[in-house]
């Protein structure tokens, strides 16, 4: 049967004052079809005829691109309001034109565009700035009243899956976490010997990592890693989980999906922040004072150093930062999860805004503690 | 109308792990039937049709399309395989950032030299032969389950494919909009001579659209019945086939 292809082909008459004739030949498919069409277009273009008249007796197959072909002629000739004719055809080719109809093209809908002003982005971006605001504050409170409802019936919360979540959050994050923060440590040790070392005041390098780690840079790189890791998981899973409509399963079921899925997740990231930024706090604190040793200090006198610099306070104040980080982190990543509308895309964009958000708040929520803390005099 | 065999199924095993779930498979399916894979839930329809689109890889056996075996085929060969049949999946599993005319234009860019005037006017086409000529500039999400059903069948058929495969057409679609999907194969079937493999639950559209029926069983893993399916229903030596085709419970097989 495809042998017949080789006498597939397309002929142009010369074109009379009436117009031209086209005679069409042998199998018109996808593949036989696309150089005849161009070729077909061309000689329109070129020609102009009154009216076209398409010979199809030698037509002995056609399938949708050939219909294709046909009509993408006539629609050609009756938008320049010139004449099309098709003759010839065979009885069964015919009936399938009849099925294969186009019908009338769309008219082209106005889509949003790049045309839209810069303008109309900011009231947008602002709206929905607002309106985001609001969800967050909504959210906020209905995770509190979920949270607040456990501590009398703690047997209530699905500590199995809060004991999963710890694991996958916590401890298979330890890895990643103790290696970020030592090397972390270990640069930032090295940037402030340089210059430090011209005054001959390089101990006091054990002096800003100890307190710069645990007071900040300890809580702050383990709460994004917790964002990059656990927040954009949530967001996913959760995210899934409403476009597959096991969110609207729970409703019905008459299970908060707040209290079902999000407070564990909350408690296990709230539970696993403090412990993840010891281990930051200690990598970070080793990282840079093994670049001091290798400046040529001696271990007691980093570790005496250490000791007057850093006291508990500091690491308080770090620690207590970090379950406020771990339920900024794990609360935004659940609320973009619920959020996510439908299709492929939505999961994934879910996540990248759980993480996008979850960096901001906890640096937002870093800024409000560094003015409390000043404040209070901590 | 003459007969030619286009899919040919031989010996076919599968397995998920080393769980057997279809057993030495063997049947035939002609050029412009309508072929009903039927049976019970979790007897294999939709691996067995997985396996004939050559998504999963048999145990043993070969599953030939034309003269290729789509089990062994690789590379350009299985490419100008794949040109020959489209595949309607349960969901539709229509792109959803693209609109529906993009999801069938989609597979004429990979596929075709066409011009894209040319695509333009074949998914129009196809758009307007399931009836949503109107629906193109659609996004998937915007679209009912059915009409979203009725444009993966549009996108099925972009490269004029001698066979479709449908999984579970009518599931989930209202009465009046499944007898006029049931006539849209028909239809396509007799015009173009196409062949659909057709998985579905539904009896109703398998007494309107059937030219062959095949019914897997779960136990045995194997064909249990096969042939028109008012001759299963009435004259089917298997009791459990029979009961199938008349919607009666069956006290024997709940002990399985």
């Amino acid at each position: 049967m495809a042998k017949k292809a080789d006498a597939t082909r397309l002929q142009v008459e010369e074109p009379t004052k009436d117009g031209i004739r086209m005679v069409v030949q042998g199998r018109l498919d996808a593949d036989h079809c696309a150089p005849m069409w161009k070729e077909a277009r061309r000689s329109l273009e070129k020609l102009r005829p009154k009216t076209l008249t398409v010979d199809a007796a030698g037509v002995d197959y056609c399938d949708g691109a050939g219909a294709g072909f046909i009509f993408n002629l006539r629609e050609y000739q009756e938008r320049a309001q010139r004449g099309f004719e098709i003759e010839g055809l065979q009885e069964r080719i015919r009936r399938l034109l009849e099925m294969f109809d186009p019908g009338e093209p769309p008219p082209l809908e106005p889509r949003e565009g790049p045309l839209r002003t810069g303008l109309e982005d900011i009231g947008r971006g602002v709206a929905g700035l607002a309106a985001d605001a609001l969800t967050l504050v909504a959210f906020t409170g209905e995770l509190t009243a979920s949270m607040v409802a456990v501590l009398p019936r703690p047997h209530k919360l699905r500590w199995k899956d809060a004991f999963l979540v710890m694991e996958r959050a916590g401890c298979d994050a330890f890895g990643i976490v103790a290696l970020v923060s030592f090397l972390f440590g270990a640069i930032l040790a090295f940037q402030a010997t340089i210059p430090m070392e011209r005054f001959g005041v390089a101990i006091y390098v054990v002096n800003i990592v100890g307190i710069g780690v645990t007071r900040e840079l300890g809580p702050i790189m383990t709460a994004i890693i917790l964002a990059g890791r656990t927040g954009s998981a949530f967001a996913a899973e959760l995210g899934t989980m409403k476009v597959s409509e096991e969110l609207n399963a729970l409703d019905t079921m008459g299970l908060e999906p707040v209290q079902f899925l999000i407070v564990p997740r909350v408690i296990a990231a709230i539970l696993m922040m403090p412990l993840l930024v010891v281990l930051s706090n200690f990598a970070a604190i080793v990282g840079g004072l093994l670049v001091m040793r290798s400046v040529g200090y001696t271990w007691v006198t980093l570790i005496d150093q250490l000791q007057g610099a850093v006291d508990l306070n500091d690491l308080f104040c770090g620690l207590f930062k970090s379950f406020f980080f771990g339920l900024l982190v794990a609360g935004i990543g659940c609320l973009r999860g619920l959020q996510t509308a439908t299709g492929a895309q939505a999961v994934g964009v879910s996540a990248t805004r759980a993480v996008v958000s979850g960096i901001f708040l906890i640096l937002f929520a870093d800024s409000v503690f560094s003015v409390v803390f000043y404040t209070l005099g901590i | 109308m003459d007969t030619e065999t286009i899919i040919r199924v031989r010996n076919l095993t599968t397995a998920y792990g080393g769980n057997v779930v279809l057993d030495d498979l063997s049947f035939d399916v002609q050029r412009g039937q309508t072929f009903i894979i039927l049976g019970g839930s979790g007897c294999g329809k939709s691996t067995l049709m997985k396996h004939m689109i050559g998504l999963y890889k048999p145990v043993s056996g070969q599953i030939l399309i034309g003269d290729t075996d789509i089990v062994t085929a690789k590379g350009r060969q299985r490419k100008d395989l794949l040109r020959r049949f489209g595949v309607m999946y349960q969901g539709g599993a229509l792109f959803g950032s693209m609109t529906v005319h993009e999801n069938i234009r989609l597979v004429l860019e990979e596929f075709t030299d066409l011009s894209r005037d040319a695509m333009d006017v074949i998914c129009r086409i196809r758009l307007n032969l399931v009836g949503l000529g109107d629906a193109g500039q659609k996004f998937p999400s915007e679209l009912s389950g059915g009409m979203q059903k009725r444009a993966a069948v549009a996108r099925a058929m972009a490269l004029d494919p001698a066979i479709i495969f449908l999984d579970e057409p009518s599931a989930g679609l209202d009465p009046i909009t499944a007898a006029d999907f049931d006539q849209l194969i028909n239809r396509l079937a007799k015009t173009l001579r196409i062949t659909f493999v057709v998985v579905t639950h539904e009896l109703a559209s398998i007494y309107t659209i059937a030219d062959h029926v095949i019914m897997l069983d779960k136990v045995t893993k194997k064909i249990i019945a096969q042939g028109m399916p008012q001759d299963l229903r009435d004259h089917s030596d298997n009791p459990w086939v029979r009961h199938f085709f008349n919607r009666e419970p069956s006290e024997e097989r709940k002990k399985n």
